[in-house]
This record gives structure tokens, C-alpha cells and sequence, in this order.
């Protein structure tokens, strides 16, 4: 089964750290970590922090699939 | 993939980010209004953005196309002085609840007499927010900010009565509610006279968290719990957002 994934890029002069992202996230895949907004690698491309972030701070880069093994 | 920063070209990067607090809803008001006009492919030498005093006055500042910061309570004269010089230009104005009906309140009872063809994107949060979080015209009942420490006691405008007493077209929407926001924008851009959008919005750091939100979030899911859409209603009901049917006199 391919799955979906995504990649984000953070503007880090225009973010300001609302953690209105993070709570939008629906794979926890961003976390405001010492006073710095950082993306780990569980991104699946649903676009959420980049349509609500009020500041044009975060956009997805990159789509792509990736094969899971199959199971059972 | 699909380009999905078009909007920006709408808007002038170089003086990001804006002045406004982390977790403010001006900004998503700013991105949606750019939105549209990408969406409506508008001509950048055909349209001016007018503003007015307050947070939200802050807006035309960030447009890549001709803009006014004009007085407080005076873009919507301004906006029809702009239009009545050169009728073939889009006039948007984006301001304040405070701007727009409070100080500004009879502009906007004439130029919605007049049906004068302008767009007006009302930020409504419900507060004073730039000058600290006093009451405003579309403060609710019982609502306490730092000039009614135990509650407001008058009623809110009903700025849909007064917009559709004139005829004019009225929508109301929040800023949890993009696609929705974008569509009222656009359609209002769409409508030949006067076009008024109501959106509710946060202000976190002047109200939202004094009346015991989180966050901008908080606020947000709060619009989403809130307000239910109601498309095609002659007149929206308290919890209503939509885009109202013009010409229906109440
Ligand atoms: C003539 C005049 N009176 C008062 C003020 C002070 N003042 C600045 S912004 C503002 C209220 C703005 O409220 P609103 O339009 O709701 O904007 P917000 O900050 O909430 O976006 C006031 C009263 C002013 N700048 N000019
Ligand atoms: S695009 Fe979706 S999954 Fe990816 S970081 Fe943003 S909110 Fe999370
Ligand atoms: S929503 Fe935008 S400003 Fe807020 S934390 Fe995320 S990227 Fe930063
Ligand atoms: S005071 Fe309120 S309206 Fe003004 S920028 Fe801050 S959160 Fe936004
Ligand atoms: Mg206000």
C-alpha cells in the first residue's frame, strides 16, 4: 500500500511560535521545542498548518509516496 | 503539486512578518482576503485596499497593489471617494469592528444607503484591540473587558439589519471556517453594490485570553463548536454564518 507523505518548511523569521500549528497537526509532527518550532518526520501532506498558520510561516514542500510493507 | 502560495503575490513579503501578536486572527483574514483576489485573478493596478485605524487597520500596509492607512473611522468615505474618482477600480476595505461601526458607524449607514459598489471586510473581534482590550459595538452582552469589568450591558449592532435594511449584501463568517471566509470574499468582490463580510475573529492577547482561552487554538475551535453553516437564509440567526440572500428586507 503506498502511503502518503509530506514534507514541511518553516520560516522561522515570520513564525512566532502561537502553537496553533502544532495543535492543528494530526500526526504530531510539529512541537514547539525550546522556544523554536521544529517538524519531525511523520508528515502526511493535509496542508492544516500551512492554511492555518496566520503568519505564511509554514508551507508544505514536498509530496510523496512511500511503499509500506505488506502485512499479514 | 499544486501551487497553493499563489496569494502571495498579493501581498508585499518584504514587509513581513506583521506587528501582530502570535496566534492573532488578522492573519488569516490578511491570507484569505488574497485569496480571493487570486481566485478572481484581480488586477493589482485595478484594485486599492483602504484601512483604518486599529490592529486590523495594519492591513493595507501589507498589499502588493495601491493602499490607504487613512483616519480612524474614515476608509469607508475614503474607499467611496476613491471609487466615485475612478468607478473601474475594485475598493476593498479591511478594518476594525471598532473602525467600521463604532467610530465609523455613520459612514457606514450612508454608504450602505447609497449601495456604493465597495467591499467591506470587517474584522470582528469583538474588542478594542490595539488600544488594550476596551468594549466594542459588537461586544456581547455580558462580555468583560477592561472598561466593563462586570460585564457589557448594551446590546451588540446588529450590523446584518442595518446592511440588509439597505439592500446590501451581508455575510458573516469566522476564521476557522477558510473555505467558507474565501467564498464570502469572493462572492462579496463578485456582488455589483455594497458588500459587507462580518468576520468573527480571535484577538488572543486583548480578549481571548482575559475571558479564559488558551490560545489562538482555543479560539478557534471555539468558532468551530459555535457556528454552524447556513447557506441560502434570508437573515442568519445568532450561531449562523453564511452568505445571506440580497434584497430580503427585514
Ligand atoms: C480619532 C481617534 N480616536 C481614538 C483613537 C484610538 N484608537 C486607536 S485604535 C482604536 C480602536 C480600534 O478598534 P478596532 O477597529 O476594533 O481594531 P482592532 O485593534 O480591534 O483590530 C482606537 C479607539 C485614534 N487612533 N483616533
Ligand atoms: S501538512 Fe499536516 S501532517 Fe504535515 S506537518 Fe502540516 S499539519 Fe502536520
Ligand atoms: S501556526 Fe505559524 S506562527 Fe504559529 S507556530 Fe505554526 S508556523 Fe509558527
Ligand atoms: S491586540 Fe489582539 S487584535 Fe491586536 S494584534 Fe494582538 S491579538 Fe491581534
Ligand atoms: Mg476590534
Amino acid at each position: 500500500m503506498p502511503q502518503r507523505k509530506g514534507e514541511v518548511a518553516i520560516n522561522h523569521r515570520y513564525c512566532k511560535r502561537c502553537n496553533i500549528c502544532p495543535q492543528f497537526c494530526p500526526t504530531n509532527n510539529l512541537e514547539i521545542v525550546k522556544g523554536k518550532l521544529v517538524a519531525y518526520d511523520r508528515c502526511i501532506a493535509c496542508f492544516n498548518c500551512e492554511r492555518y498558520c496566520p503568519d505564511m510561516a509554514i508551507e508544505v514542500v514536498k509530496i510523496y509516496n512511500v511503499e509500506t510493507p505488506a502485512t499479514g | 503539486m499544486e501551487d497553493t502560495t499563489r496569494f502571495k503575490r498579493f501581498l508585499k513579503e518584504k514587509n513581513l512578518p506583521t506587528p501582530w501578536c502570535p496566534g492573532c486572527g488578522n492573519g488569516i483574514i490578511l491570507k484569505s482576503t488574497c485569496d480571493a483576489f487570486d481566485e478572481l485573478n484581480l488586477d493589482t493596478d485595478k484594485t486599492v485596499v483602504v484601512s483604518g485605524i486599529g490592529c486590523s487597520g495594519r492591513s493595507a500596509g501589507f498589499f502588493n497593489l495601491d493602499s490607504v492607512h487613512t483616519a480612524h473611522g474614515r476608509a469607508i468615505p475614503m474607499a467611496e471617494g476613491i471609487k466615485i474618482a475612478n468607478e473601474n477600480l475594485h475598493v476593498v476595505v479591511l478594518s476594525g469592528d471598532g473602525d467600521l461601526l463604532g467610530i465609523g458607524g455613520n459612514h457606514l449607514l450612508h454608504a450602505s444607503r447609497r449601495n456604493t459598489p465597495i467591499t467591506i471586510i470587517c474584522f470582528s473581534n469583538e474588542i478594542y484591540g490595539m488600544t488594550g482590550g476596551q468594549v466594542s459595538p459588537t461586544s456581547k452582552q455580558g462580555a468583560k473587558t477592561i472598561t466593563t469589568p462586570d460585564g457589557c450591558k448594551d446590546t451588540p449592532i446588529n450590523v446584518q439589519a442595518l446592511i440588509k435594511a439597505h439592500n446590501c449584501f451581508y455575510a458573516r463568517t469566522t476564521t476557522f471556517h477558510l473555505k467558507h471566509l474565501k467564498k464570502c470574499i469572493v462572492e462579496a468582490l463578485r456582488h455589483p453594490g455594497l458588500a459587507f463580510v462580518d468576520v468573527i475573529c480571535q484577538c488572543i492577547v486583548n480578549n481571548g485570553r482575559r475571558i479564559g482561552f488558551k490560545d489562538g487554538y482555543d479560539m478557534l475551535m471555539h468558532y468551530k463548536n459555535t457556528y454552524k453553516i447556513n447557506e441560502n437564509a434570508d437573515l442568519l440567526k445568532e450561531g449562523e454564518i453564511g452568505i445571506t440572500k440580497v434584497g430580503v428586507v427585514k
